[in-house]
C-alpha cells in the first residue's frame, strides 16, 4: 500500500541523519582507544590515552571544575528561574512588555555578545576571572531558558486544568517538569560553555 | 498578594545586572578609543563602527548571513522528516527517540568538531579508507573550507530544529488530519494545506535557535575552517583575546546583536502577515 | 423540499439501497471488535447506532468513512465496493466526534476546504458556500476562527463543512456529546428537520438512548460488536429482542423464569392494595407479584415507586402518575399487575 512505502522512506531518512548524529561521536570514541597518535590507521586496541588522561593532574582538576560550576549553575538557575516563571504564570503585570523583554533578548542575541560583554563587565570591576565569574556568566545563560521552559508548562498545565477531565495529562506533566527544566538548564549551559571556556581561558 | 508578585524580582534582578549592565558598558565601550597598547579611552567615537564598513568586515559578515542561511534551511530539511518520524512512533518510543537526538547535543560543540576533523583530515578516516579502496592515490582536502564550516555548524545546530518542531507536530491533533482526509484530501494535500501551516511555530522556533546560534559561532569555524574561513564569531572573539581591540570587538558585538534582532523581528512579521493576511483580506471581501 | 419517512414494515420498493456491509469483521491484533456483520442503510435514512462505549459503533462508522479497513468484509457504497478506497476518494463526509475543525483558518476557509479539494469552480464554491451558511445560521460568523466561537456554534461550522459537499451519506460521531443538556435538545431537533429537509442519508453514532429515540427512523442497538436489534424506534423500546437492549434502552423490569425472561417497562406495571374489595377487582387483571414498598422518588410528572417482591429478594420500579391513583408511601403492601399486551419475553 501506499501509506506503507511512505512510512518506510520516512523510517530510512530518519535513520540516515541519526547516523550522521552519531557517527561521528562513535567514531572518535574508537579512535580513543587507538593506538596510533597521527593515522586513522587503526594500529592496536589500547588504554594509553585514558591512562595519560587521568595521570594528569590539570586535566582532571579542570573536569572537577567543570562538574562544579554546571551542578551550582544549575542548581541557582533553576530555583531563581522556577520562583520567577510561577510568580509570572500567577500574576499579571503592568510591566510585563518589559519583562518578557528582559527575558527573550538574552535568547535572541548571539551568545558570543553575551559572553564578551560579561568579560567586558568583569574587566571593568576589576573582579578576577575564576570559578566565581564562570559561575555568574552561566547563571545568567540559563536563566531564561528555564523561565521560559517552566512558564510554557504551567501554561499547558492550566489549560489542562481546566479541560477538567484530563486528569491523565497533568499526571505527565509533573515527572515532566524536572526533566524539561534540567533539558533547559543543559540547552543553556551548553550554548554558555562553549563560549566561556573560550573567552576567559 | 504583594510578595508572591515579587517572586519574579530576583530573576529580573539577576538579568539586570549581568546582561543589560554588561550590554550597556559594550555599547559604550564600542564608541571608546584605545591607546596602541589596548588600553580603552572613554572619549566619543564612531571611528570603530566607521571601521566595519571596510570590505574586508563587510565580506566577513556577508560570509556569515550566507552560511547562517544555508545552515538554518539545512537544518530545516534534515530535522523536519527526523522530528515528523520521532512524533509518530508509538508513545513509549517517543521519549527514547527524542533523548537520542538530545545526547550529541549534551556533548560540547569543540568535541564534536574534533570528531569531524578526524574524519575529515587528511590522514583522516575518509582518506585512509578511500585511498585503501584505491579510489584516489592523494587524500583530498576536505577540511577548512566554507563546506567544512557548514557541515560542522549543520551538525551542531541539528539537534535545536528537531525539538521545537517535535514538539509542535506532536501536539497536532490527529484528528484535523482525518478530517482534511474525510474532505478529500490526499496524504500530501493534507501535509500541506494541515500539518505543515500548523507546525510553523516550531520551525520558527527553531530557526530562530539555530540561526542565532550560527551567526555567533566561533568553535565550529576555529576547529574546522581553519584561516581562510573567519566568521563574524572569530573576527570579535580575536578583537578580544589576539588584537586586544576591545572598542572594535564592541562594535562588531553590537552591530551582530542588532543585525540578529532586526531579522528575528522582519522574519516574524512576515510569519505573522502570511496568516493575519489571509483573515483580512476575507474581511475586506 | 423532499421528505422521507421511514416506517418498520412499509414493505416500500423504491427505497433504495445506499450502503451495504457484508460480512464485516475486525480485529485489532489479537482483539476481536467485530465478529461477522452485515447491515444495509437505505436512500434517505436517518439510522443510528447505539451502544456503550466500545460495542464498536464508531469503529464501524470510521470503517464506512475509510478511515478504518475491515480486516474481512466489503462495503458498498451507491453499489459501488469501496472497501479499500482512502476517504478522501469517497462520497461521503462525517461530523467528528470533537469537530475537528482546523484551528488555522476561519469558519469559511474551513466549509471551503472540501470544495477547493474537489476543484469546484470559484463561482459554485461561493454560492454553495453561501447556502450552507444560510441553512446553518453562521453568517454572521463567516470570518471567525473556531476557536473564537461556542461549542454549540463550533458544531454548526462542523455540519456545514460536511454538508457542502453534498455527499451521500453523512456520517456523525456523538457531534452532540460536548454540549450541554438544553443546546443538546434544541441541535437535536434541528439536525433532524436538516436531514428531512434534505432527504440526505445520515448514520448517526451515539450512546445516548434518548437521543437516538427522538432522532431516528431505524435504530441499530450494538453491543460487544454484535448488533442486538435493528428496528425503529418504536419497536426497539416496546419489543427488545434481548436483555442487553431492554436494559440499555430505558428502564426495565426483569422477572426470571425457567427458561426465558419475563420484560416489562416500569410506567406499564399498575398497583393496588394488596386487599381489595370485589368490585375494584374486577377491573384490572390479577396481580402477578406482591410486595412490600421501600422507596417513592417524586419525579415531577411521575412518582417512580419501588417495590421489594415478596419470597425473593429483588427490587422492582413501577411508575406512577398520580392524577387518578393514590400516592404510594413506603412500608404499604401491593399487588402489582398488568396487562399481558404489555409484556414481552425475551431468551438471552
Amino acid at each position: 500500500m501506499q501509506k506503507t512505502w511512505r512510512s518506510h522512506l520516512l523510517l530510512a531518512y530518519s535513520l540516515v541523519i541519526l547516523a550522521f548524529l552519531y557517527l561521528p561521536l562513535l567514531i572518535l570514541a574508537l579512535y580513543s582507544f587507538n593506538e596510533s597518535r597521527i593515522n586513522a590507521v587503526w594500529t592496536g586496541f589500547t588504554l594509553d590515552w585514558y591512562k595519560t588522561l587521568f595521570q594528569n593532574r590539570r586535566v582532571l582538576e579542570a573536569l572537577m571544575n567543570s562538574l562544579f560550576i554546571a551542578v551550582v549553575s544549575t542548581v541557582v538557575s533553576t530555583v531563581l528561574g522556577t520562583i520567577a516563571a510561577i510568580a509570572l504564570n500567577k500574576y499579571q503585570y503592568k510591566c510585563k512588555p518589559v519583562i518578557n523583554g528582559l527575558l527573550y533578548l538574552p535568547i535572541l542575541i548571539p551568545e558570543i555578545v553575551m559572553g564578551l560583554s560579561l568579560l567586558v563587565l568583569f574587566a571593568q570591576t576589576q573582579v578576577p576571572l575564576g570559578k566565581t565569574t564562570l559561575i555568574l556568566a552561566h547563571i545568567t545563560f540559563c536563566l531564561s531558558f528555564v523561565v521560559i521552559t517552566v512558564n510554557a508548562r504551567l501554561e499547558g498545565m492550566r489549560h489542562e486544568l481546566e479541560q477538567a477531565a484530563m486528569d491523565l495529562y497533568a499526571r505527565n506533566a509533573v515527572p515532566d517538569l524536572p526533566l524539561c527544566n534540567a533539558a533547559a538548564g543543559h540547552a543553556g549551559h551548553r550554548r554558555g560553555r562553549a563560549d566561556c571556556l573560550y573567552a576567559f581561558h | 498578594m504583594k510578595n508572591g508578585k515579587l517572586m519574579v524580582a530576583p530573576a529580573m534582578l539577576w538579568l539586570s545586572i549581568f546582561f543589560v549592565i554588561p550590554l550597556l558598558i559594550v555599547v559604550a565601550v564600542s564608541f571608546a578609543g584605545r591607546t596602541p597598547y589596548g588600553q580603552i579611552i572613554f572619549e566619543f567615537t564612531t571611528d570603530n563602527y566607521l571601521r566595519f564598513l571596510e570590505p574586508l568586515y563587510l565580506q566577513i559578515f556577508a560570509d556569515t548571513l550566507i552560511v547562517a542561511v544555508i545552515t538554518t534551511v539545512a537544518t530545516i530539511i534534515m530535522g523536519y522528516p527526523l522530528a515528523y518520524f520521532i512524533a509518530r512512533l508509538p508513545k513509549k518510543w517517543q521519549q527514547p527517540g527524542l533523548i537520542l537526538v538530545m545526547i550529541p547535543f549534551w556533548i560540547n560543540f569543540l568535541i564534536r568538531s574534533y570528531a569531524w576533523v578526524i574524519i575529515l583530515r587528511t590522514q583522516g578516516v575518509v582518506n585512509t579508507l578511500l585511498i585503501k579502496l584505491g579510489l584516489i592515490d592523494q587524500p583530498l582536502q576536505m577540511l577548512y573550507n566554507d563546506a567544512a564550516v557548514m557541515l560542522g555548524m549543520i551538525y551542531a545546530l541539528l539537534p535545536f530544529m528537531v525539538l521545537p518542531i517535535y514538539v509542535s507536530i506532536e501536539q497536532l491533533d490527529l484528528r484535523l488530519l482525518e478530517a482534511a482526509s474525510d474532505l478529500g484530501a490526499s496524504p500530501l494535500t493534507a501535509f500541506r494545506k494541515i500539518t505543515l501551516p500548523l507546525t510553523m511555530p516550531g520551525i520558527a522556533a527553531g530557526t530562530i535557535l539555530v540561526f542565532i546560534s550560527s551567526l555567533g559561532m566561533f568553535v565550529v569555524p576555529d576547529v574546522m575552517g581553519g584561516a581562510k574561513s573567519a566568521l563574524i564569531g572569530n573576527l570579535i572573539q580575536n578583537q578580544f583575546l589576539a588584537a586586544r581591540d576591545w572598542p572594535f570587538g564592541s562594535a562588531l558585538s553590537i552591530v551582530l546583536a542588532v543585525m540578529s534582532l532586526v531579522l528575528i523581528i522582519l522574519y516574524y512579521r512576515a510569519l505573522q502577515s502570511q496568516e493575519g493576511g489571509k483573515a483580512d483580506a476575507k474581511d475586506v471581501a | 423540499m423532499q421528505t422521507k419517512f421511514f416506517m418498520k414494515g412499509c414493505d416500500n420498493k423504491k427505497m433504495e439501497e445506499m450502503i451495504r456491509l457484508q460480512g464485516i469483521t475486525k480485529k485489532y491484533g489479537n482483539n476481536l471488535i467485530i465478529p461477522k456483520l452485515d447491515l444495509t442503510i437505505y436512500d434517505g435514512e436517518f439510522l443510528t447506532l447505539l451502544g456503550p462505549s466500545g460495542c464498536g459503533k464508531t469503529t464501524l462508522l470510521r470503517m464506512i468513512a475509510g478511515l478504518d479497513t475491515p480486516t474481512t468484509g466489503k462495503i458498498y457504497l451507491d453499489d459501488e465496493d469501496v472497501t479499500n478506497k482512502p476517504p478522501y476518494k469517497r462520497d461521503v463526509n462525517m461530523v467528528f466526534q470533537h469537530y475537528a475543525l482546523f484551528p488555522h483558518m476561519t469558519v469559511e476557509e474551513n466549509i471551503k476546504f472540501g470544495l477547493m479539494m474537489k476543484k469546484v469552480p470559484a463561482e459554485e464554491q461561493k454560492e454553495r458556500v453561501a447556502q450552507v451558511l444560510y441553512l446553518t445560521q453562521l453568517e454572521e460568523f463567516r470570518n471567525r476562527r473556531p476557536q473564537q466561537m461556542s461549542g454549540g456554534q463550533q458544531q454548526r461550522v462542523a455540519i456545514a463543512r460536511a454538508l457542502v459537499n453534498n455527499p451521500k451519506v453523512l456520517l456523525l460521531d456523538e457531534p452532540l456529546g460536548a454540549l450541554d443538556y438544553q443546546l443538546r435538545k434544541n441541535l437535536q431537533l434541528e439536525l433532524k428537520n436538516l436531514q428531512r429537509g434534505l432527504g440526505l442519508t445520515f448514520i448517526y453514532v451515539t450512546h445516548d438512548q434518548e437521543e437516538a429515540l427522538t432522532m431516528s427512523d431505524r435504530i441499530v442497538v450494538m453491543n460487544k460488536g454484535v448488533i442486538e436489534q435493528d428496528d425503529d424506534p418504536d419497536t426497539i423500546y416496546h419489543y427488545p429482542n434481548t436483555r442487553f437492549v431492554a436494559k440499555f434502552i430505558g428502564e426495565s423490569n426483569f422477572f426470571e423464569s425457567d427458561n426465558e425472561t419475563l420484560v416489562i417497562r416500569p410506567e406499564k406495571l399498575n398497583l393496588c392494595p394488596e386487599y381489595e374489595d370485589e368490585a375494584a377487582e374486577k377491573t384490572h387483571p390479577e396481580p402477578g407479584y406482591y410486595g412490600t414498598v421501600v422507596d417513592v422518588v417524586f419525579y415531577g410528572t411521575i412518582d417512580k415507586v419501588f417495590i421489594r417482591l415478596d419470597n425473593s429478594n429483588q427490587t422492582v420500579v413501577a411508575y406512577q402518575y398520580f392524577d387518578d391513583v393514590k400516592r404510594w408511601s413506603p412500608d404499604e403492601r401491593v399487588g402489582i399487575w398488568w396487562y399481558a399486551k404489555d409484556e414481552v419475553r425475551v431468551t438471552r
